[in-house]
Formats: structure tokens, sequence, C-alpha cells
């Protein structure tokens, strides 16, 4: 445990040092800001124009984060020679792989906390009101960051950072269409067509249930029940993605 | 006792883009004792890394054992014993020397106050101590390899893999890392280290393997290699002329003309009153005449230069084993 | 120095470059931006396309909308696309109140098309049957252009027993069952829209219509 916990404290602080992170911050923030610039140009939807973009902003940015840090950082590590250090040192495969997921879940937790501050502060100037909704939103986003951080772990044990990133891309725009994929395949599809996009549809990541956004924005009622299962649902999701690259990372070889 | 045992490691890799298989080690065997210094030596592509990192479990053979400590590679209790510095290391850039090694620490299980008090004593062994709180990549490469030493030595371990340990450093860091490691030897820790740097080996090493095509192609103790040469006495002269051999050719065994002046080894010494003396009645006046001993880089410049270390036939054999005396 | 001089000058001759090649391109940037309007996909492609983010769709298209009806009162351009922006926007964002309430207008008035905008005020309704201001709007529509003061009165009231609708959907069925059909209750009820609204346009829309009100010159009802 103990040593998971290193591996994590490592890996969020050398996350936090990376220019990328502030940079992302510093947009997010702008991006926010300017839509309380634009929104009297939005002639009666100035309010939920502010709300909208700064619930994309948190959910887009955090995603973003996540692929760069998770991406890069088992790279860096072994392009450095680094992870030779830890791996040397009795510290199994497994722990490492889980503590760097710690580690970059806990640098995303960062930037979703210093954005949420922003998103409320930008709320309050655009006299809006702050509802149990949005903040139920900005932690189905964080979830939602957390499943592609783990996804990002799985890629990055055996691939370089570009194809990290442009898989978990993939996924993430694959895990945001699942639903319409199988009701495509319903209608269209033959027997074997159905059964594979099924297949497809149940392994993507169903990234639709992270999604409180519309509801927050208009203030819509929404299920803690609902908010309870996607946690559970992120929970089995990252657990088995980190477990396949533990999996694969414990069988690598470092040349 | 054995500390680190590999007995007939094979080893191939398959090039990325071909699939075509690439025999990088052949059967290859070496042991180390508790509290020997063993030196690691062989040209560039000899296979010296992967052996090393087949060792240590970043690279798993495709036959073979490798044991630390009586512990199959990759077990924990052998991995806490260990400590290890690669080559050229980067690190962490972001982290300064302090957080660097209190990572590495916690990593080998060190609880906090041992850690600090382990910190201090290494920064200061490799003469850091002014850069604690710097950031690693304000380090310059001396300065990289020497934190990359420290963290090696941070849990005290009773195995150190060292490869390359002097790269980088000046003369001054060379003679510290020498020092500590002459420390480290004599409070009975096994070393087991690569390095192109001969002079530096022959003073450190207790005995030394020489790699080459992935087989040991010779393991020597170091007071072996220094009799090797014990009896014959080199003679220099000048104004030498090659008729003056003639007289004294069963005498010497090789000779090295740059110019007018000549080297000569001389068999024994019995031989070197007649050699002398044979050279000042023909002409030559003789310069320096001094014990000849066989050196390292001798050695090492002989085995290699021998014609293909494995024949056809041997490679499509698997097997040379070879301990060492 | 030489050496220096002519980077120096070949800088500012490269950006004064660049900037006549971006004027040179603007209008053809132009057009393609009023055709990426004529081309508009469904609402239900984009929704796909946003990948989630479809509330922000919506906000990009209502900024476009804007432009697009801008451009249309400064007689750039007509407002034939009108209905199928506000359409895609409310596919894209359901909820978007005030988007039915403003398209349903100018679908109205400025398109002359008095039952499109009817029925997308009920496509409203029924994506957001709790919302008051949207039977409301129908009342006024149904009062003030279809002159239909039944069915007017039955908005009102409904949007009356919706949450948050106050007192004034009360005192709008209170003024159509009265005083059915009298212009002095109409210009009211465009007053009572004007000062209500924090809306420049539909305040300008609501004066137009009491000036001619008074002067006698409103263009008239659209037959039920």
């Amino acid at each position: 445990m103990h040593t998971i916990a290193a591996v994590a404290l490592n890996t969020f602080r050398e996350s936090v040092r990376e220019k990328i992170l502030a940079i992302a911050l510093l947009f997010g923030v702008i991006l926010m800001g300017s839509s309380v610039f634009l929104s009297p140009l939005a002639v009666g939807a100035k309010q939920k124009i502010v709300m909208d973009v700064a619930l994309a902003a948190i959910s887009i940015i955090g995603v973003l984060v996540a692929i760069f840090l998770g991406g890069t950082l088992v790279h860096k590590e072994v392009d450095r020679k680094a992870i030779y250090l830890v791996l040397t040192r009795p510290v199994p495969r497994h722990a490492y792989i889980v503590g760097k997921l710690a580690g970059v879940v806990a640098a995303v937790a960062l930037v979703f906390a210093v954005m949420t501050a922003v998103m409320i502060a930008v709320i309050a100037l655009g006299a809006g009101g702050l509802r149990p909704a949005l903040f139920a939103s900005v932690y189905l986003s964080f979830l939602e960051t957390t499943v592609i951080c783990s996804i990002v772990m799985l890629f990055s044990t055996f691939t370089t950072p570009i194809l990290t990133a442009f898989f978990t891309l993939c996924l993430f725009v694959a895990g945001s269409l699942s639903g319409d994929l199988k009701v495509f395949a319903s209608k269209f599809g033959g027997a074997g067509m159905q059964i594979a996009t099924g297949l497809f549809y149940y392994l993507l990541p169903n990234l639709k249930v992270f999604n409180l956004r519309h509801e927050a924005v208009h203030d819509l009622p929404f299920k803690a029940a609902d908010v309870l299962l996607a946690t559970l649902y992120a929970a089995v999701y990252s657990a088995v993605m980190i477990y396949f690259a533990c999996l694969i990372f414990k069988r690598r070889e470092f040349r | 006792m054995y500390v680190l045992k590999v007995d007939g490691v094979k080893k191939h890799f398959r090039s990325d883009m071909s699939l075509a298989r690439r025999e990088v080690l052949h059967g290859l065997s070496l042991h180390a004792q508790a509290g020997e210094v063993l030196g690691f030596l062989g040209p560039n592509g000899a296979g010296k890394t992967t052996t090393i990192k087949v060792i240590l479990g970043l690279i798993r053979a495709d036959s073979g054992s490798v044991t630390l400590f009586d512990h199959p590679v990759g077990d924990e209790r052998s991995m806490a014993r260990l400590g290890y510095l690669p080559e050229t290391p980067y690190f962490y850039p972001h982290l300064s020397l302090g957080e660097f090694l209190g990572y590495c620490g916690a990593l080998s299980g060190m609880g906090s106050a041992q850690l600090r008090e382990r910190i201090d004593a290494v920064v200061e062994a490799v003469d850091l101590s002014a850069h604690r709180d710097k950031r690693l990549k304000a380090f310059s490469k001396g300065m990289l390899q020497r934190a990359g030493l420290a963290q090696a030595i941070l849990h005290d371990p009773d195995l150190l893999i060292l490869d390359e340990p002097f790269s980088g450093l000046d003369p001054m860091g060379r003679k510290l890392v020498r020092d500590v490691l002459i420390d480290l030897k004599k409070r009975g820790k096994t070393i087991f280290f690569s390095s192109h740097i001969l002079p530096d080996m022959e003073s450190l090493c207790d005995r030394v393997c020489i790699i080459r095509e992935g087989v040991i192609v010779k393991c020597i103790g170091l007071d072996d290699l220094r009799k090797l040469g014990e009896g014959k006495v080199e003679v220099t002269a000048r104004r030498w002329r090659p008729d003056m051999l003639g007289g004294i050719h069963g005498y010497v065994e090789s000779k090295r003309e740059t110019g007018e002046e000549v080297f000569l080894v001389v068999r024994e010494q019995r031989f070197v009153r007649p050699v002398i003396e044979h050279l000042y009645d023909n002409g030559a006046e003789v310069l320096e005449v001094a014990g000849e001993h066989c050196s390292l880089e001798d050695l090492f410049m002989q085995e290699i230069s021998r014609p293909g270390v494995r024949t056809k036939k041997e490679k499509k054999e698997e097997t040379h084993v070879f301990t060492g005396f | 120095m030489k050496r220096k001089l002519v980077e120096i000058a070949i800088a500012v001759a490269a950006i004064v470059m660049l900037f006549a090649a971006s004027r040179a391109v603007e209008g053809l940037s132009q057009r393609k931006h009023r055709l990426e309007v004529l081309y508009l996909p469904s609402g239900r492609f984009i929704e796909q396309a946003a990948l989630g983010y479809h509330d922000l769709a919506a906000d990009i298209l209502w900024f476009r909308m804007v432009q697009y009806y801008g451009g249309y009162r400064m007689g750039e351009n007509d407002l034939v696309l009108f209905k199928h922006l506000v359409d895609v926007i409310t596919d894209l964002d359901p909820q978007f109140t005030f988007a039915y309430v403003f398209g349903a207008l100018i679908i109205a008035e400025d398109l002359g098309k008095f039952e499109h905008g009817i029925a997308f005020l009920e496509k409203g309704i029924r994506n957001n049957p709790n919302d008051w201001w949207l039977p409301f709007e129908l009342g006024f529509l149904d009062y003030v252009y279809a002159r239909d003061y039944d069915k007017a009165v039955a908005n009102f009231e409904r949007a009356a027993k919706l949450p948050g609708a106050g007192l004034q959907a009360e005192r709008f069925a209170a003024f159509a069952a009265a005083k059915a059909g009298h212009i002095e209750t109409s210009i009211a009820m465009w007053e009572e829209l004007a000062r209500a609204s924090d809306n420049r346009y539909i305040r300008e829309l609501a004066g137009r219509y009491i000036e001619k009100l008074r002067a006698g010159t409103f263009p008239g009802t659209v037959k039920k």
C-alpha cells in the first residue's frame, strides 16, 4: 500500500509541475471568463450560455488533461530510465500502475477543483443561481474523466503517447455515440451485426451516464440513485481497465 | 556464497519492422560472490546492458536462470537488497534532489526518520549537499550521475549493480565515485559494474568478466591478470637498427619500433643483461628498464581481436558456460 | 546591421502580405459562412456530432441565429432559414425556452407564418409541459394575431396554473375575458410584454406595434 501511495504522490507532484497543466487551467479560465463577456450577444440566453460554457469547459479540459498527463507520464519515465529505479525496488508492477492512476486522478481532481471555483465565480457574476445539479454535473464529469484516465493508462502501458491519445479520443467519441450505434444496428443490421454492435456497446465506455449538463443548466430534477449508479459504473469500468493494464505491464520488457 | 548467479541465459530480440530474430545472449553465465567487486567489460553491442537488464528482471530471459541472494529474479526479498544505477539516467526533471531521494527511499520501504538520516549521508557522500533543493532538470550530466549513485546506495543495499558508473564524470567526479565504491567494498558490499574506463576497473575490481557477442569469453581475477605478465622486462632503447635483433632474437618476446626508438619485451629476468650488453655493443643507448605486467587493456584487446568468438557451427550449438577461475 | 534591417523589412512585408491575403479571402469566407446556415443539417445529426455537448452546440447556433436575424434587420439577408435554425436549436436543447418564445414571435411577425409560430410554440410546450411562459406566449399570439379570444383565455389560464407564473398570466386571462378584442387591451398587452422583457428586440417590436395600434395601421389579423 505504501508503495502505491509513494508512486501516487510522486506522480501527482510531477503532474502539477507540468507546464501544460497550468496552460490548460488558464485556457479553461479564459474560456469561462469570455462567456461572461460574450453573453450580452446571446440575447436572452445569457445565463444558459455562461453555464453551458462552464460545464463544457470543465468536462473537455478535464478529458484533455487526462489524455495528456496519463499518456505521457509512463512513456517519459521509460524514456528517462526513471522507471528502472522503481522496478528494481521491491515495488510490484501492479502497484506502480495503480499508483500512477491515483496520481493522475489526483492531479485531474485539482484541475476540477480550480475550474469549479472559477465556475462558481463566473455564474455568480452572470447573476445566475447555483444549484445542486451543477455540482452533481461536475462530479459526474470528474467520474467520466477518471474512466478516461484508466483507458489512457491501459494504452500507455504498451504504446506511444500519440497513439494513446488517438485511441483514447476514438473511444471517447465512440463512447459518446454508443447509444446511437446500438439504435442504428437494431434498425438496419442483420443478426450478426446486432451481436457485434451489442458487444461493442457493452465494451465501450457508456459516457452518456456521466452527462448531467443539460439538467444542471435547465435546473431539471435528477435522481441521486442515477448518480450512485454512475459512480459504481465508473469504479467497475476503471477497475477492469486497470486490471488489464497491470496484466500487460507485468509482461512488458524494457529493452 | 554466491550473491548473483547467472546460468546459461539466452535472449533474443525481434526487430520491430521485419520480425527478424536477433540472438543477443547465447547461454551466458557468470557468478558474483559476496563481498566481491566484479567488473563487466565488453565492446559496444556485446550484450552488457542486456545482461544487466536480465539480472534486474527488466527483460525476461528465453532460457537459463538468474538468482539474486538465492531467490529468483523479481523476488521482492532480493529487490530490497539491490541497488541499481542505469546508464546515463535523466530521472525526474521536476523533482528536487531531496524529493527524488525521498521518493526512492519510500519505494524501498524506508521509514521517514531513517530516510532523513540516510539522505543527509548519501548526499554528503556524493558531494551534492549544496544542491539538495535544486530541481534535477538544472543538474549537469555529472551531477545527475552522482544523484543516480546516491539513490543506488540510499537504502544500503548488499548488492550494487552499476551500468557505467563513471560515465559523464570529470576527474574529480570519478575520484569521488571511486572513493564511494572503495568504501562500499570495505564494508563488504558486492558490486557488479560495467565500464569502459579500464584503469578504474583495474584498481577497483577483484575479478573481471569480458563479454563478446553475447558470450563470456574470459573471467579472470586481477591478481591472476598481473601474474600473466610477471617475469617479463621491458627495455627501451634509442639508436636502434633492425639488424640488431639477430643477436638477441631468442631472448626477446616482442618488440615495438617507433622511428629510432624501440621497446623490447625480454622473456625472462636473466636475459636482461645479455640484451643490454648487445645493444650497447652495437651502438644503441638503453633509456629505461622496467618490469612488465599484463594490463586489463592488453587482455581486453587480445580477447576482442581474436577471430569470431563463435563459429557458424558454434552459433548453431546453444551452450557456452564460463564461470571463471 | 544591414542584414538585420533586411530581416525586419521582410518581416514587415510578410505581415502586410498576410493582412492583404486575409482581406482577399474575406468575401469568400463570408459566403461560406452564409452557406453554412443554408446547409445546416438536421438537429439529430448535429446532436450526434456534438458528442454530448449538445447544449453548447445549441448556444453556438443561437449566436449564429442572433447574427442572422441582425443581418435581416440590417437588410443584409432574408429570413428564409430562420425557422430551420430555431428548429435545430430546439432539437439540440429542447428546454431552451427562450428560443421557442423568440422564435415563435419572429416566425409569426417577421415571416408572417402565424400557424408555424403556433406549431413551434406547441413543440416547446410538449418538451416543457411545466413552463408557464410558453402557453402564455401562445395565448398572446392567439389574442393579438388570430384574435381567437377563447383560445387565448384558455392558454392564459393554462399558464396561470403552472408554477412561477405569478399574477401576469391571470391578469391577461382577465383582460382577454373581460374586454375581448378591444384595441386598448392589445396595447396594454404589448406594453406589459415590453415592460417584462429584458430583450431589446422584443421591446422594439412591442414599441412598433403600439405605434401602429394607436395610429390604426396595425396590419390586420391572421385569419382563423
